[in-house]
C-alpha cells in the first residue's frame, strides 16, 4: 500500500480493533508512513476518547415510555409519507442538538493547579537537554507553594 | 426532478461543511537544533551533561537562591556511576538510563519520565548566546576552566565552570544584573572517578508518565504553538494527569508551560507578587531553580515554570497566542461541520 492510498475507513476500524491482526500489521505499518493517514487516526482516537468521557445522562421520567408511544403510532401510520416527514423531524432535532451541543462554550470548571508536581515534571523533563546535574539538583530540595 | 433538487441541496449543505471543517495541519519538524558538530566549548551543557552520566562521582553539592527576597541555601548529596545518577536532598531525584524518577520523604518512587521522552534537540546555545571560554579558578579543589555565557547585547547571563579534565560541571552561576549571580548551584567537595557503586535502582515505584502528544496535531483548545518570543522553540509537547505540558527551549533554559481548561481557583493560592502576562495579571512564585508564573486567559488556566530569568519568561509566556485558548465560535462550528462531514466523506 502506497502513501497516496489512504486508508479511510479502514482507521475507524483500526481503532475499534475490528481488523485482523494482518489487516491491523498492515494498516499500522501504513500509517507510521504515511503523515494524512497518522493525522487522521489522531483524530479519529480523539473523538472516541471524547465521546467516551462524556458523562451518562439519566433520561427524563417516562422519556423511554414516551418513545415507546410515539414509536407505536409511527408502526400504525405505516411507512407513508407522514412517517418518513416525522422520521426526518426527528433527525433534524437530532441534528440539531448535536451542533447545539458543539457549539456551546465548554463548561468553566475550577483548576487549582498541582504546582509542586508541575514543577517536578519541568525539571526532570528538562534534564534530558543539556546538564542533568544543574536541573536535577533544585527539586531535591522540597518546595511547598500552599497558603 | 424533486430527487435531484434533494440531492443538489444536501450537496450544497456537505460542501458548506466542508468548506468550515478545520483543514489538516501541516507537518512540522519539532526544534530545529542538532548536536551534531558542536565542541565541549561550543556547547559546554551539552559535554558536561555527557560527564555526568559517563563518569564515576560522588560529592557534595551546595544550592544558592533567592526567594521573595531572601537567601537562601541548601546542600544535597550527588552520587553518578555507570550511567545513572542520584541526587538527595529531602528529595531524591534519579536520573538512569533516560529514566527520571523522584522520591518525597518517607514516599515511594514515581517514575516521571519512562526512556523514550527525551524529546526532540534542543537548539544550539550559540543562535541566542555568545559564549566565551578561559581558564577559571580552582572549584572543590579541581581545575576549572569557565564559559561565560553573554547575551547577544553583551550583558552576562551565566558562567559555567567545567572540570578540566573530564568536562563535568563544577559550578553554574546564574546572573540578572551585576557581577552578584543570584542563583549558584556548585559542588562543595567532589571526588571524580572513584571505585563507586551504580546507585540502586527501586525495586517498586508508581508510574506517571506523560503520553506523548503528536506533534503536528495539538489537542484542540489547547496553545502550545512551535515557538515562542525570545528564542524558544517547542521541543516536546506531553499529557499527564490531564495536563498539557509544552516544553521550549532556548538552548541554555527550559520552559514549560502547562495548560488545564477551566479557570483558576484562586482560594488555594498563596499571595505573592503579580506580574503583567500580556493582557493578564500572573501570580509569581520561585523555587530553588527558577520561578513559576500562574495565570488564567480565555477559560485555560496556564502553569508556566522555567531556570530562565524572570523577564524572559514573562516575555515568552506574553507571547502564546490567544486564540488557541479557548475555541472561538467559528473554530467550534468548524470542528462540528467536520465531525459531521467525515462520516460521509468517501
Amino acid at each position: 500500500m502506497s502513501a497516496a492510498e489512504h486508508l479511510g475507513d479502514l482507521l475507524s476500524a483500526l481503532a475499534d480493533g475490528e481488523l485482523t491482526s494482518f489487516e491491523a500489521a498492515a494498516a499500522q505499518t501504513h500509517v507510521t508512513q504515511c503523515s494524512v493517514c497518522a493525522a487522521e487516526l489522531d483524530d479519529v482516537t480523539t473523538a472516541r476518547a471524547f465521546v467516551r468521557g462524556l458523562p451518562q445522562l439519566d433520561p427524563p421520567f417516562g422519556f423511554y415510555e414516551r418513545v415507546l408511544r410515539h414509536d407505536r403510532r409511527l408502526a400504525a401510520a405505516g411507512t407513508g409519507w407522514k412517517g418518513r416527514r416525522v422520521a426526518a423531524a426527528a433527525f433534524g432535532s437530532a441534528a440539531a442538538a448535536v451542533v447545539l451541543l458543539g457549539l456551546a462554550p465548554p463548561r468553566d470548571t475550577p483548576v487549582s493547579p498541582p504546582v509542586n508536581s508541575l514543577v517536578e515534571a519541568h525539571a526532570t523533563g528538562a534534564s534530558f537537554g543539556g546538564d542533568p546535574l544543574s536541573r536535577l539538583a533544585p527539586i531535591g530540595v522540597p518546595v511547598t507553594f500552599r497558603r | 426532478m424533486n430527487g435531484l433538487v434533494r440531492r443538489s441541496a444536501a450537496l450544497a449543505v456537505l460542501a458548506a461543511a466542508a468548506a468550515l471543517a478545520e483543514p489538516l495541519p501541516v507537518a512540522s519538524q519539532e526544534g530545529a537544533g542538532t548536536s551534531a558538530g558542536r565542541t565541549a566549548d561550543d556547547a559546554p551543557l551539552e559535554a558536561a551533561g555527557r560527564a555526568a552520566q559517563s563518569l564515576s562521582f560522588v560529592g557534595v553539592l551546595q544550592l544558592r537562591w533567592s526567594e521573595e527576597g531572601e537567601e537562601r541555601s541548601e546542600t544535597l548529596v550527588v552520587h553518578g556511576a555507570n550511567g545513572s545518577l542520584v541526587v538527595k536532598g529531602g528529595t531524591a531525584v534519579m536520573a538512569s538510563s533516560e529514566q527520571r524518577l523522584v522520591e518525597h520523604s518517607g514516599e515511594d518512587w514515581n517514575l516521571l519520565w519512562p526512556a523514550g521522552f527525551s524529546g526532540s534537540d534542543r537548539p544550539a546555545v550559540s543562535q541566542k548566546y555568545q559564549l566565551v571560554a578561559s581558564p577559571g579558578p580552582p572549584v572543590a579543589n579541581r581545575t576549572s576552566r569557565v564559559v561565560e555565557v553573554r547575551s547577544r547585547s553583551g550583558a552576562l547571563v551565566e558562567k559555567l565552570y567545567l572540570d578540566d579534565q573530564t568536562d563535568l560541571l563544577l559550578r553554574r552561576e546564574q546572573f540578572v544584573d551585576g557581577p552578584t549571580p543570584f542563583r549558584t548551584v556548585g559542588f562543595e567537595s567532589v571526588t571524580i572517578g572513584a571505585s563507586v557503586a551504580a546507585p540502586p535502582p527501586p525495586v517498586d515505584f508508581n508510574t506517571a508518565a506523560p503520553q506523548v502528544l503528536s506533534a503536528t496535531r495539538v489537542p484542540p483548545g489547547v496553545s502550545a504553538p512551535v515557538a515562542l518570543a525570545d528564542g524558544y522553540q517547542r521541543v516536546g509537547l506531553y499529557r499527564r494527569s490531564g495536563v498539557v505540558q509544552a516544553l521550549y527551549s532556548d538552548g541554555l533554559y527550559d520552559l514549560s508551560v502547562f495548560e488545564q481548561q477551566g479557570t483558576l481557583n484562586r482560594r488555594g493560592l498563596p499571595d505573592r507578587a503579580r506580574v503583567d502576562v500580556g493582557d493578564e495579571r500572573a501570580w509569581h512564585y520561585s523555587w530553588p531553580g527558577g520561578h513559576v508564573l500562574l495565570w488564567e486567559d480565555g477559560g485555560t488556566v496556564y502553569t508556566a515554570v522555567s531556570d530562565a530569568p524572570l523577564d524572559q519568561m514573562v516575555t515568552a509566556a506574553a507571547s502564546l497566542p490567544p486564540a488557541g485558548v479557548s475555541p472561538s465560535l467559528v473554530r467550534r462550528l468548524r470542528q462540528v461541520a467536520r465531525a459531521l462531514v467525515q462520516p460521509l466523506a468517501a
